[in-house]
């Protein structure tokens, strides 16, 4: 039976989390800011990159990519970029909280374990988000869109979220039992987010390889977004590119992925027992 | 309801070794812990001590066997003990990287306490550590961080205390201080240790586990008897007579063994009444030094394998 005091108690436990959290990041400042700075290093060698294919002449473009509004896709980069940090949230807190042993601390309390991921979870929006919004904001600023799409273009960030968050918890629970393998899945997750054409053009990109992008999912899902914006300028030229795979790619993935790492979760927590490694 | 806070029937935890094969680290342990009793387990290290503590706790399941504590069942009935129960591994389950009081205020929250700033302050002058809770853990030295890992538990306020090697590594001081704390608590307490005079002077009962095995349970003042009982004196003297002494001691029937030493050797007897007769005979040899020593606890293990 559901209680309020219940919900209460929940509520009071995320927070307690993620206060905790915070101060152990805010601990060490410069590692911190670093965090900010790493993205924007991303898009800025891109930034050049292209800022010189497209100054030899004004007829190039590659896909929705032109002159005029590359620069909206690198922001929407940086924003990507920014939020891989969630891919090695769970791993790197489950491993610090498992050598620290403070972890016991947790499963003998009576605590709900999925608390602490969205505890965990609730810190890493709290670092993201303003960031994220000013990124957003510059977009809007110099690229405005009408509310709708703005809407719609949030609406896709969130389930992006959600879907890191599941692979993130996934190799957070593999890490517990597996700590090469884990290491080896948080290189490959990297690995197939950078193939999937987050910075670049995938016309860019040399054909083979385009055949590969093409298999990735996060490809459709890193495309929708950038999309979903440029919809709200020009949407006859974004709906050229926005196909049904694009949004079968992001619902399927933003409810199968968290479904199946919180019953992995689950399942190795009561197996293992976290300290079972 | 039964009346025991701590019951483990056949209770059993083997671990898998890589290179094949398993470690027995408990084997079908039965032991029973009153209410407000403080029990005591003594053995070495790898005695299978953490493990049933773990067990107990929730934080492991054992491989056969069962636990009840206060009636519920350990493995079944995890979520109605656990906030009764708290668990003090050395001075584990603190955030270094954070300050005293985050850490107490963060354990505070997850455990529903109220008022747990007042409850803070308490607990920390009557541990001595009220000006350390606004510094970083890690510049703490071992024993405030015991006393952290203390705080944290009795902040809970729970009905059991697990208490994993609370005092290793502490000054008599503190030591003495921390007893006297856990003797006015008048609560259920499982105490491991392998810290002799610790057990001794908190505990009201105590069991004996080597190799994951009880040896045996048994009160306080038994087990005191069998320290008494338990005699060793180291003896230093000219080696050429060491022969000689050691073949009159080979004829005495109190005499348990001789363990040679570099300028002598330790003399083991089994009763404190034949300690004259005993100090005759070394009154005839030239005898350099004479010692008492506080039998190990390996030296106890031998004489309860005996048992």
């Amino acid at each position: 039976m559901f209680k309020a005091n219940d919900l209460k108690l929940n509520i009071k436990q995320i927070l307690a989390i993620s206060e905790k959290e915070l101060k152990l990041h805010l601990r060490y400042g410069f590692k911190f800011a670093l965090r900010y700075i790493k993205p924007l290093v991303s898009i800025f060698i891109p930034y050049i990159i292209l800022a010189k294919i497209f100054s030899l002449s004004e007829a190039f473009y590659f896909d929705y990519y032109t002159e005029y509004n590359f620069l909206l896709f690198l922001l929407i980069a940086y924003c990507i970029n920014y939020m891989f940090g969630i891919l090695d949230l769970y791993k790197e807190t489950f491993r610090r909280e498992k050598i620290w042993q403070t972890l016991k601390g947790l499963i003998i309390a009576p605590f709900n374990r999925f608390n602490l991921i969205v505890g965990l979870l609730i810190t890493e929006l709290i670092i993201i988000i303003p960031t994220v919004a000013i990124f957003i904001m510059i977009c809007y600023i110099l690229f405005p869109i009408p509310l709708i799409s703005l809407l719609h273009f949030c609406s896709i960030f969130l389930a992006i979220i959600i879907i890191f968050m599941g692979i993130g918890v996934l190799i957070g629970v593999i890490d517990i039992v597996n700590e090469d393998i884990s290491n080896l899945l948080s290189y490959s997750a990297k690995f197939i987010s950078w193939l999937s054409c987050v910075t670049y053009p995938l016309k860019l990109f040399p054909r083979i390889l385009q055949f590969f992008i093409r298999l990735n999912p996060f490809y459709y899902i890193f495309d929708l977004l950038k999309l979903s914006w440029w919809a709200g300028i020009d949407p006859i030229d974004a709906y050229k590119y926005i196909s049904w795979q694009h949004y079968f790619v992001l619902f399927t993935m933003a409810i199968g992925i968290p479904i199946i790492a919180l019953c992995s979760f689950e399942r190795i927590y009561n197996r293992y027992g976290i300290t079972g490694y | 309801m039964s009346d025991f806070a701590i019951q483990t029937f056949d209770l059993s935890k083997k671990y898998k070794l890589k290179k094949g094969g398993y470690v027995q680290a408990l084997n079908k342990v039965n032991i029973s812990i009153k209410e407000g009793e403080i029990f005591g387990l003594l053995g070495p290290n790898g005695a299978g001590k953490t493990t049933l503590v773990e067990i107990l706790t929730t934080l492991l399941q054992p491989t056969s066997g069962y636990a009840e504590i206060l009636g519920y069942n350990v493995l079944k009935q995890a979520n109605k003990i656990k906030n009764k129960l708290g668990l003090m591994l050395g001075h584990e389950i603190i955030y270094y990287r954070l300050t005293g009081k985050d850490n107490l205020k963060f354990f505070a929250r997850i455990y529903n306490i109220k008022n747990f700033n007042k409850k803070i302050v308490e607990l920390a002058t009557i541990f001595g550590i009220e000006n350390w809770l606004e510094e970083y853990v890690e510049k703490y030295s071992r024993g405030m961080k015991l006393k952290l890992a203390l705080c944290r538990v009795l902040l809970i306020e729970p009905e059991i205390l697990f208490l994993d090697e609370p005092l290793l590594g502490l000054d008599p001081n503190t030591i003495k201080q921390m007893i006297d704390i856990l003797l006015d608590l008048n609560q259920t307490i499982l105490i491991t240790s392998h810290q002799m005079h610790v057990i001794q002077q908190v505990c009201d009962r105590v069991a004996f586990l080597n190799k994951g095995n009880v040896i045996k349970v048994d009160t306080q003042e038994n087990f005191q008897k069998l320290m008494r009982e338990t005699i060793y004196i180291r003896i230093e003297l000219p080696l050429e007579h060491l022969n000689k002494l050691k073949q009159e001691l080979s004829t005495l029937d109190y005499i348990i063994e001789f363990l040679d030493e570099k300028r002598g050797g330790i003399i083991h007897m089994n009763s404190k009444n034949n300690y004259p007769d005993l100090l005759h005979l070394l009154s005839t040899y030239p005898i350099t030094k004479i010692q008492e020593v506080e039998p190990t606890l390996g030296d106890i293990f031998i004489e309860l394998s005996k048992i």
